[in-house]
């Protein structure tokens, strides 16, 4: 499970834009890709400390 | 056209015999001051005596044969061997005399203004000459030692030390270690010896005395420890005897283990081709320097012209050459390029004199005027390709390939391509020449788009460059910010180069490659490494390693498992997209060999790239008729699946291996190779995690360890904490969430335009290389997750190829321009052929079978 928890990162670096890439406007589509990845990179810190050290 | 060049050239005549007389000169005076060089050189073959040893001492191991070679290779090259050879041969004194004269005449002008060089500094000068005059190859239980000098008795005598140190080795090492636990053992036996005589005198004297004073003596206590005592020396002198009898049986031995094939003889001629030949390469690299100078003339006056630079400047067919004199004016040319042409020649001449009779090195000059012509005058993507073809075929020498067993063809070209040569690797200088050329060319033909011979036009979307900048300007700010903060600039460089590599090669693959043009060169050179490399392993495994009686746990390279994975997922994916017999026997052929490739290379991680690669493609490729047939047959057969998986779980059976292996990745057996595999990972995971929790945010920058807060055996793998396996967390610790979000950002962009272009892209081949590219970044950061997959050039390479795809077809489709579709809620599943649908849409077609 810890190892999914880290893993999750490098997954959403291609899930997010992949799902982003249905947008109908290209350029909502790209600034929501980016938008997507960098709160997921943030959100990852947060996860890291506290939600990973309580998976054990 | 022939008769039209060789009249251009002749206008030049006068300057082409001037730079032949130029270089005959300098070649023949360079030639005849040149000190000689001489080469002795010996072979030792070394073997084990085994039956001697078993003979002797039968009660331990003996040794193997090839055991320990290359730590003997290691002890030959070693600093203590080379000043001990310095000073065997005295060549402190004997050095200085021996030097060219011009030499001599420096130093002593030095040594007037500086005044005497202190006896150190000549010594370590010595060692260091030493040691690039020395060649230490140890093939199986072959050693072979050359030594090159400028004169041939030092040459000797310097062959002569190391030969002499071989075959004393085993005296000097390993029997000097025996005896001393000998002697200590034998020491011991004394002490133990002497209490046990002090206690018998004791006994004595009681017993005495109490007989003396007629009562029973009290010295039961004593004799037990007597008897300890004794049992303890009995096996203290079987220890000693057995370490004397090993000391002595390799002393004795010694001579039958090393047998000297070749000894360490005189050199009777100089290196290098007799003088007729030597003369006869200097007139050779004269004609060849007066030839380049007229082409590089004519070339740079304008007068001549190739066919091909004619039709791309003209923009018209030339259908014939008109011959005359008058055809061209002769125009007047610059004078430095004469001066020019008059070192090329000079260079020439040198190269010559200083070959010793090597014609490639004679002509090497003349070769690389040629070369650099070439990589100006033609498109960027064919040195690209080169690069990429030599990246997925020949051995990297860091990745450890055949465990260290075997050499193959490749190694030559894997040291110069893999390892520093000056400062930098020779694909990481070839990279940076590269760049320069294509920005020297940008510069030079801007303006003049007839002279391009790159792709023109917008490479890729703005915003993808500029990421790839954001990348590489992070990893620089990433490297300032280590060595601010007490980083070794001499690690981070080793941690950052691939990194920085990076956003270079995919600027150059932007510029240089159009699809879907060459996805089949690209391809090509996918499938010839893929070849080269499961033969190499296939031939290392049957034809070295299963004879030595080893049983290797890879054979070529860890980052060798991105060339096998990408060529089943190619297989796989133009099956898909082209179903025909052509495609079908195009997958055979490189399944076979990846399949090989993948089973002999032994990296568990490949299935699940090639799982999750094909499983992402599936996923996006749009709804057709065989995915329904598909996703229908895999919901049916998930029962079955579930109970072979269930039943296979703890099996052994060759029915089950399929089963074991997915085990072995996701929860391996205790006690397993895996599970101590994983063991050992996760404690670097977790002692990366624990660094990286100091800052979070920024990181600490390039050239730091991480600590070891739980002790683990890897350490020392990933050079003492310098390098993590796990190279994402190993980025986020180094860069922090906002270093390493800089660094990756691009591929975001790389996946969404993949993403978007893979909806309006209907070509097949297209289609095939979007997936391939989405196919690259997935395993390159599952490769990254699981086995330093960021520290690898061939990534960098892939990934860089896979940039291109994306943002070169992105500007061919118009995927950023605006167009009146109609909006698209939530299809992940959509259709090119058909009207896009939702998720739910073909949920629906699919539960009630209708379309």
């Amino acid at each position: 499970m810890t190892k999914l928890a880290l893993l999750s990162i490098a997954l959403a670096t291609v899930i997010l834009p992949l799902v982003a890439a249905t947008d109908s406007n290209p350029w909502r589509g790209v600034k929501k890709a980016l938008v997507w990845v960098l709160a997921f990179n943030l959100f990852f810190v947060f996860f890291l400390r506290v939600v990973v050290p309580r998976l054990g | 056209m022939l008769r039209l060049t060789l009249l251009t050239l002749s206008r030049y005549r006068w300057s082409a015999l001037a730079a032949a007389v130029c270089a005959l000169l300098v070649g023949f005076s360079v030639a005849q001051v040149r000190p000689e060089r001489w080469v002795a050189w010996a072979e030792i073959y070394v073997h084990e005596p085994a039956a001697i040893h078993r003979l002797a001492n039968p009660f331990t191991t003996a040794p193997r044969d090839g055991e320990g070679m290359k730590e003997l290779e290691a002890w030959l090259t070693s600093r203590e061997r080379l000043v001990a050879m310095v000073k065997d041969t005295a060549l402190v004194d004997r050095w200085g005399p021996g030097r060219p004269r011009p030499l001599q005449l420096v130093a002593a002008l030095r040594e007037r203004v500086r005044g005497e060089v202190p006896e150190v500094d000549v010594l370590d000068a010595l060692v260091e000459l030493v040691e690039h005059r020395l060649d230490v190859t140890v093939e199986r239980q072959r050693v072979t030692i050359n030594v090159e000098w400028s004169d041939p008795a030092v040459a000797q005598a310097l062959l002569d030390s190391q030969v002499k140190a071989l075959l004393r080795e085993r005296e000097t090492r390993e029997v000097r270690a025996l005896e001393d636990a000998a002697a200590a053992l034998d020491e011991q036996v004394s002490g133990v010896q002497a209490e046990m005589v002090n206690r018998i005198n004791e006994i004595d004297g009681r017993v005495l005395r109490a007989r003396a004073e007629g009562r029973r003596p009290a010295v039961d206590a004593e004799r037990e420890q007597l008897l300890r005592d004794q049992e303890r020396l009995g096996q203290l002198l079987v220890r000693a005897d057995e370490k004397h009898i090993s000391a002595d049986v390799l002393k004795r031995s010694n001579t039958l283990r090393f047998v000297v094939v070749r000894p360490a003889l005189r050199p009777l001629q100089p290196d290098g081709a007799g003088k007729n030949v030597r003369a006869l390469v200097v007139v050779l690299s004269a004609l060849a320097a007066a030839l380049t100078t007229a082409f590089g003339l004519a070339l740079v006056s304008g007068t001549l012209f190739s066919r091909a630079t004619t039709q791309r400047v003209l923009q018209l067919e030339v259908l014939g050459a008109l011959p005359g004199q008058s055809v061209v004016e002769q125009p007047r040319v610059r004078w430095w390029v004469w001066l020019l042409a008059l070192g090329f020649a000079a260079l020439s001449g040198l190269a010559a004199g200083m070959s010793r009779g090597n014609l490639v090195q004679a002509l090497a000059p003349t070769l690389a005027a040629v070369g650099l012509w070439q990589l100006w005058t033609r498109p960027l993507k064919w040195p690209l390709l080169g690069l990429m073809l030599l990246a997925v075929t020949i051995d990297d020498p860091t990745d450890r390939p055949y465990v260290g067993l075997w050499h193959s063809p490749t190694w030559a070209l894997g040291k110069f391509f893999y390892t520093n040569v000056a400062w930098f690797t020779g694909f990481e200088l070839s990279i940076m020449g590269l760049a320069a050329l294509m920005f020297l060319r940008r510069v030079v033909t801007s303006g003049l788009s007839g002279l391009a011979v790159d792709p023109t036009g917008a490479s890729s979307p703005r915003l993808l460059r500029r990421l790839l900048l954001l990348s590489g300007a992070t990893v620089l700010w990433l490297v300032v910010l280590g060595v601010a903060r007490g980083g070794v600039f001499r690690e981070a460089l080793w941690q950052f180069r691939s990194l920085l590599m990076m956003p270079l090669v995919a600027m150059l693959a932007l510029h240089a490659f159009e699809f879907p043009r060459d996805f089949k060169p690209l391809a090509v050179v996918l499938g010839i490494g893929t070849v080269v490399k499961a033969l190499l392993g296939t031939w290392f495994i049957y034809g070295v390693a299963y004879p030595m009686g080893e049983i290797p746990p890879h054979t070529t390279g860890h980052n060798d498992t991105m060339i096998f994975v990408m060529a089943t997922v190619l297989a796989f994916t133009r099956v898909w997209e082209k179903p025909s017999w052509r495609s079908v026997g195009i997958a055979l052929f490189l399944v076979a060999f990846a399949a090989m490739g993948m089973r002999l290379n032994d990296r568990r991680i490949a299935y699940v790239d090639i799982a999750i690669a094909l499983g992402f493609f599936f996923l996006i490729s749009p709804m057709n008729r065989v995915k329904r047939v598909a996703i229908r047959l895999g919901v049916a057969m998930l029962p079955v699946l579930l109970l072979y998986v269930a039943v296979g779980w703890n099996s052994h059976s060759g029915v089950f291996k399929p089963v074991a292996k997915v085990r072995s990745i996701i929860a391996p057996t205790e006690d397993s190779e895996e599970e101590s595999s994983n063991v050992e990972r996760d404690i670097e995971n977790y002692n990366i995690t624990k660094s990286w929790e100091r800052n979070m945010f920024f990181g600490q920058g390039f050239g730091h360890a991480f600590t070891e807060f739980t002790p683990s055996n890897d350490f020392a793998q990933s050079r003492f904490g310098h390098i993590g396996h796990n190279s994402v967390l190993w980025l986020l610790w180094i860069g922090g969430i906002v270093g390493y979000t800089g660094v990756m950002l691009y591929l975001a962009v790389v996946v969404f335009l993949i993403g978007r272009t893979f909806q309006k892209a209907t070509a097949w081949n297209e289609r095939v290389a979007l997936a391939m590219a989405l196919s690259v970044i997935l395993t390159h950061l599952m490769q990254a997750f699981g086995d330093m997959g960021m520290l690898s050039i061939q990534f960098v390479f892939f990934v860089s190829t896979a940039t291109a795809v994306a943002g070169r077809l992105a500007v061919r489709h118009k995927i950023m321009a605006i167009s009146p579709t109609e909006p698209m809620t939530q299809p992940i599943l959509y259709s090119v052929t058909e009207q896009p649908r939702t998720i739910t849409q073909q949920l629906q077609v699919f539960i009630n079978g209708k379309d």
